[in-house]
């Protein structure tokens, strides 16, 4: 039965490839879609479990907070380490080389976030030197830096440009970042001594709900109220910030979804309508009504699913092979394809099939052979 | 003792279009004995493929009695019928109605694909058939790659394959020239003769008709007495 699907595939090559086609292109943009849906829909994934916390300005994360205040944090229980922490936004040469750089306290950042691994040597340079910086090995990698590099970071809001020596590499953690000394960027700025956020370490990790009841409770009815929030309700902000992309997202993916349907169920049926008399001769001989349905199931699920390998498959490949873990400069996300999504896919194409030719086929499979061979010749 | 292959009494068949009824079979009586060559004549729309069809289980009289092979094919159910065909008829159109895509060997296989046969076994049966019609050198051709007789012997051979007791053939030289007709015609009478089939062939050629054992006339939907 299979060398029947197969032969009737190939029966009409040019229109089988251009439909595998257009159903392999559709399934890869729907693929990407939902990598990005599945990703923003749990987009922290175990970031609940890092024990770090920020500290903000509760007007909002434009808003800076007084460098005064790392002291007084330093000295609430079960806070363990603080940095400064201000996004910097700058670029390295080329407006399209954006990355997130931030301002922070070259004594302390690796204290906060110990994901990232630094050699101890590479580290002492980076504190020693106040123009000094470290970055993260992806992002080394991404643009060819090495040790002892120049780097001059452009057109950040802050109107300065600091021209920085890179001194260090840490892998791990967050390994797309880019650290330069918050000292450095308040000298340039004039001393205002002012701070983005704070990043600060707590332990246990239990205490952070008590941390930040603390912390906030301390700054309250101050000229700079903070909110102290955990990692993934920080970044929460952000990807809220991005507005209704899911929503987007999900009515593109059923636009695109019902487009494929159409074009498979267009060539199914143009195919079967073809072979109605065929269908005949072949019940005349003996096949029974669920070999005919069988046969044009078969061939519209050979259609889908090899569309289906190839745009899926690809999308799989090409994401995998990226390796891209963020959506947004301040957004994080795992966008691999998961097992879920490739499963998600496998029903889809299932149903896809089965809607496209489910009509012709029982048509042709309820034929009246008599019926159907005055119209042969 | 010859056996009945066919019985056939009080047959109508009415068609309905629309709001009118057409009766493309009246009353029709008839009996085929085992290894008989019925040739049944008339011209267009006196019913001659409807009874074909009907006595083949692929259209259902609306009254009256038929047997074939001793089945009430009548009241069989689609998916019995189906098996019924695969293994007692075997069918020669007009239009030859090969699949386009399947080469020689496969359109005759076809058939044999709904049995338990080995691909062995299977292989043995269709070169048979297609050595009996005198194609086995032409077994890997496509139908496009076929003459118009040649398609008509590879219809022949796959009516056949499954070695079936009833041949049916409606108008099967009616796309052939006369050289071709002939062969058909030829391979047709052989089976009827040497291998004991018992064919139907609905023809409008006098000449093909001369091949036949029996000739009935069709008109308006009546049989014509014996001879007429």
């Amino acid at each position: 039965m299979w060398r029947l699907i197969l032969k009737n595939l190939l029966r009409n090559k040019r229109r089988t490839l251009l439909t595998t086609a257009s159903v392999a292109v559709s399934l890869f943009l729907l693929s990407a879609l939902a990598i990005v849906y599945t990703a923003l829909g749990k987009p922290f994934e175990g970031v609940d479990t890092v024990p770090i916390m920020m500290v903000r300005r509760a007007a909002g994360i434009v808003f800076s907070l007084p460098a005064r205040y790392q002291d007084r944090l330093k000295a609430v229980p079960g806070v363990v380490a603080v940095s400064k922490l201000s996004w910097f936004g700058g670029y390295w040469r080329d407006p399209a080389n954006q990355f997130s750089n931030f301002a922070v306290d070259a004594e302390t950042v690796f204290d906060v976030q110990t994901g990232g691994v630094i050699h101890p040597d590479q580290l002492a340079a980076f504190k020693r030197e106040r123009i000094a910086a470290v970055a993260g090995k992806r992002l080394v990698d991404r643009f060819h830096w090495k040790i002892g590099d120049r780097i001059t970071l452009l057109g950040s809001p802050y109107g300065v440009t600091p021209e920085l020596v890179l001194r260090g590499i840490f892998t791990g953690g967050p390994d797309d970042h880019f650290y330069f000394h918050w000292d450095y960027l308040n000298e340039a700025m004039g001393r205002l001594n002012i701070v983005g956020m704070y990043w600060i370490r707590v332990d246990p990790v239990e205490a952070a709900p008590r941390v930040a009841q603390t912390i906030d409770q301390m700054f309250r009815n101050t000229d700079a109220e903070t909110k102290t929030e955990s990692l993934s309700a920080f970044l929460l902000g952000f990807v809220s910030m991005l507005g209704n992309v899911r929503g987007i997202i999900l009515l593109i993916g059923s636009a695109v979804t019902f487009a494929i349907l159409l074009i498979v169920a267009n060539t199914m049926a143009m195919s079967v309508r073809e072979r109605f008399a065929e269908a005949a001769i072949m019940r005349t001989v003996g096949f029974r009504k669920s070999h005919i349905l069988g046969i044009f199931v078969g061939e519209s699920l050979v259609l889908t699913f090899a569309g289906a390998v190839v745009g899926v498959g690809g999308a799989k490949i090409l994401f995998d092979g990226l390796a891209l873990r963020q959506i947004s400069q301040f957004v994080p996300a795992d966008m691999r394809m998961r097992p879920e999504t490739l499963l998600f896919f496998a029903a889809l194409s299932l149903g896809m099939a089965l809607a496209a030719v489910g009509w012709p086929a029982y048509r042709a499979a309820r034929l009246q052979i008599a019926e159907a061979l005055r119209h042969t010749g | 003792m010859a056996e009945t292959v066919v019985q056939i009494q009080g047959l109508s068949k009415i068609f309905q279009r629309d709001s009118f009824s057409v009766a493309a079979l009246e009353d029709i009586d008839l009996t085929l004995e085992s290894g008989e060559f019925l040739c049944l004549m008339g011209p267009s729309g006196s019913g001659k493929t409807t009874l074909l069809n009907i006595i083949a289980g692929i259209d259902r009289p609306t009254k009256g009695q038929l047997r074939v092979l001793g089945e009430d094919v009548a009241q069989m159910s689609e998916d019995r019928l189906a098996t019924w065909r695969n293994v007692h008829v075997g069918f020669v159109f007009q239009t030859f109605n090969l699949i386009p895509v399947l080469t020689a060997y496969e359109n005759v296989e076809l058939p044999l694909l709904l049995t338990k046969l080995s691909s062995g076994a299977r292989q043995e049966h269709v070169l048979a058939a297609l050595k009996l019609v005198g194609l086995e050198d032409r077994i890997h051709h496509y139908p496009r790659q076929l003459s118009g007789g040649q398609e008509q012997r590879v219809a022949i051979a796959r009516a056949i394959v499954t070695d079936p007791t009833l041949l049916m053939a409606d108008e099967p030289t009616g796309d052939l020239d006369a050289h071709s007709a002939e062969e058909v015609l030829d391979i047709l009478t052989r089976l009827n003769r040497d291998f004991k089939k018992t064919i139907i062939m609905v023809t409008h050629d006098p000449r093909a008709a001369r091949h036949a054992t029996v000739t009935r006339q069709l008109e308006k939907g009546q049989l014509l007495p014996l001879g007429a």
